[in-house]
């Protein structure tokens, strides 16, 4: 009975937030592609002759990489401003908050569907058969789990913290250059081994390995990525408990 | 049902601290939670309620009266498990809904029908219970078109929405925060009734209002809040005559 509650609420609130954000938009839910495709084509432009040079299909391998940095990036953003934002909400309901935040990253998750859809059709048309995707979806639960636990802390410490918000933007803009994203990671040096401590490295490595060049990659990338989801969900969860008692009075 | 009262609450103390800067950064909060001298420079105490305790049988209902800042509301929402107590324990036997805010859940922008699904998810109903209830909901508030949004409509009808939203949930316990003033005289007596109905189908409330006639006739049991502690408890009649006289006393010592 709870549990059929709870998803009812996550369900209701994962819609509403889906059309809110549509509401008054001319393009509607085209923004949602259009957004990565402008920044797709800038980069493809600018970058193709001498990164991408010695990649093959450098344009799957660079719009693979914004899209999933991006569920990432607005999953966690939206989290951060999710209870201030339900503030009034959170002050007159006894509402389970983790279901709120969770809520917005299925949110982001419903963006990231679309562009996955889009990237498919992208791959078949250039002659590839995406036949892995079932590991694919491995990946992506992962992504999700790291993104909540980030999530969590965020939305946790923004409430006790406003300057928080000022502080991510540019932690994100700095990890943002730190992941192969647009340039191809080198397999020497400090930058190779900085790669393997990055979460984000491993969902765009895998997600390529697997969707653009069908190959399986070694095991051990896919364990240290979901070690990595896992302590992120039980640091983040752990301080959002932690502060919760704080949040009505300070919302 | 069980034979525990519906709503205990025993010896409960809340205090805030607010924070006196609008500005609240990271410095002046980091500041105050390692107080310097025992001393919170940028936060002020405020005692919001202060020693409460009382009971509540089911299916009875409780007014709470008592001056702006009494500590009314936040009694309510220790009541509901929004605040947590800071010492003391409020126990509840039942499904608590709470009308605290009537705006609350509304979504100006997403249409009558997505706005009740998503409020009676609030208030914890599962999907397919919605779908049996949003006729009711519908008809009560006097809505035809579920798929007008609730920016098309007066104030007055959003209240009535809400209200209705609240009263189709099947609440054990009802808690209302000042919510009467909701709609024309129509409504409100149709408001009243289907109270007097919830309450005879064993529903407990408590509600907070300044409009002493509806507490004296809706209330079982009167509690007269001030300065966030119980000023006197007991029937309708003797504690709002005692709660006039002292407003009266003071207006006149003014």
């Amino acid at each position: 009975m709870q549990i059929n509650a709870d998803i009812t609420l996550l369900w209701e609130i994962t819609k509403s937030n889906f059309k809110l954000q549509n509401e008054s938009s001319a393009l509607g839910i085209i923004w949602y592609l259009l957004g990565p495709l402008l920044l797709f084509g800038i980069m493809v432009f600018v970058f193709s002759h001498r990164l991408g040079s010695e990649v093959d299909n450098y344009p799957l391998y660079l719009l693979m990489g914004i899209i999933t940095w991006n569920f990432f990036a607005t999953g966690a953003g939206r989290c951060m401003t999710t209870i201030t934002g339900n503030a009034s909400l959170i002050k007159s309901i006894p509402i389970r908050i983790e279901i709120l935040i969770i809520a917005a990253i299925f949110h982001a998750l419903i963006t990231h569907s679309i562009e996955i859809f889009l990237f498919l059709a992208l791959l078949l048309l250039s002659g590839i058969i995406p036949v892995l995707i079932p590991l694919y979806l491995v990946v992506l639960v992962i992504s999700f789990i790291f993104t909540i636990g980030v999530g969590f802390a965020l939305s946790a410490t923004f409430v006790i913290f406003r300057d928080v918000q000022q502080i991510w933007s540019v932690v994100t803009r700095a990890w943002w250059f730190a992941t192969p994203i647009f340039y191809v990671p080198t397999t020497t040096g400090l930058g190779s081994k900085l790669s393997l401590f990055n979460p984000l490295y491993y969902s765009i490595h895998l997600s390529r390995e697997l969707l653009i060049y069908n190959r399986i990659p070694p095991l051990y990338l896919f364990l240290n990525f979901f070690v990595m989801s896992l302590l992120s969900l039980l640091v983040g969860y752990y301080i959002f408990r932690k502060l919760q008692p704080n949040f009505v009075a300070l919302i | 049902m069980s034979s525990n009262p519906a709503i205990v609450v025993e010896n409960v103390y809340k205090d805030f601290w607010v924070h006196a800067r609008t500005d609240a950064t990271m410095l002046s909060r980091i500041a105050d939670v390692f107080p310097s001298g025992g001393k919170r420079l940028h936060s002020r105490k405020i005692e919001a309620v202060r020693d409460v305790s009382f009971t509540v049988d089911h299916g009875k209902v409780l007014g709470i009266i008592g001056k702006n800042a009494a500590g009314k509301s936040t009694l309510l929402r220790l009541i509901a498990n929004i605040y947590e107590p800071d010492t003391g324990k409020v126990t509840v036997d039942g499904k608590i809904i709470s009308l605290i805010s009537l705006s609350v859940g509304l979504r100006p922008t997403l249409s009558i029908i997505d706005n009740i699904y998503l409020a009676c998810s609030l208030f914890g109903m599962p999907r397919l219970q919605i779908k049996k209830v949003y006729p009711q909901i519908l008809e009560f508030a006097g809505i035809t078109d579920p798929y007008m949004y609730p920016y098309q409509l007066s104030t007055g009808m959003n209240q009535r929405l809400s209200f209705s939203i609240a009263v189709h949930t099947k609440p054990e316990i009802l808690l209302l925060d000042e919510i009467f003033s909701a709609g024309d005289i129509a409504f409100q007596a149709k408001a009243q009734q289907r109270m007097e109905e919830l309450i005879q189908g064993d529903t407990t409330v408590v509600m907070v209002s300044h409009s002493i006639e509806r507490i004296q006739t809706l209330s079982d049991t009167v509690l007269w809040l001030d300065a966030g502690a119980v000023r006197m408890i007991g029937t309708p009649k003797e504690v709002i005559a005692a709660y006039t006289n002292s407003l009266q006393a003071e207006r006149i010592a003014q």
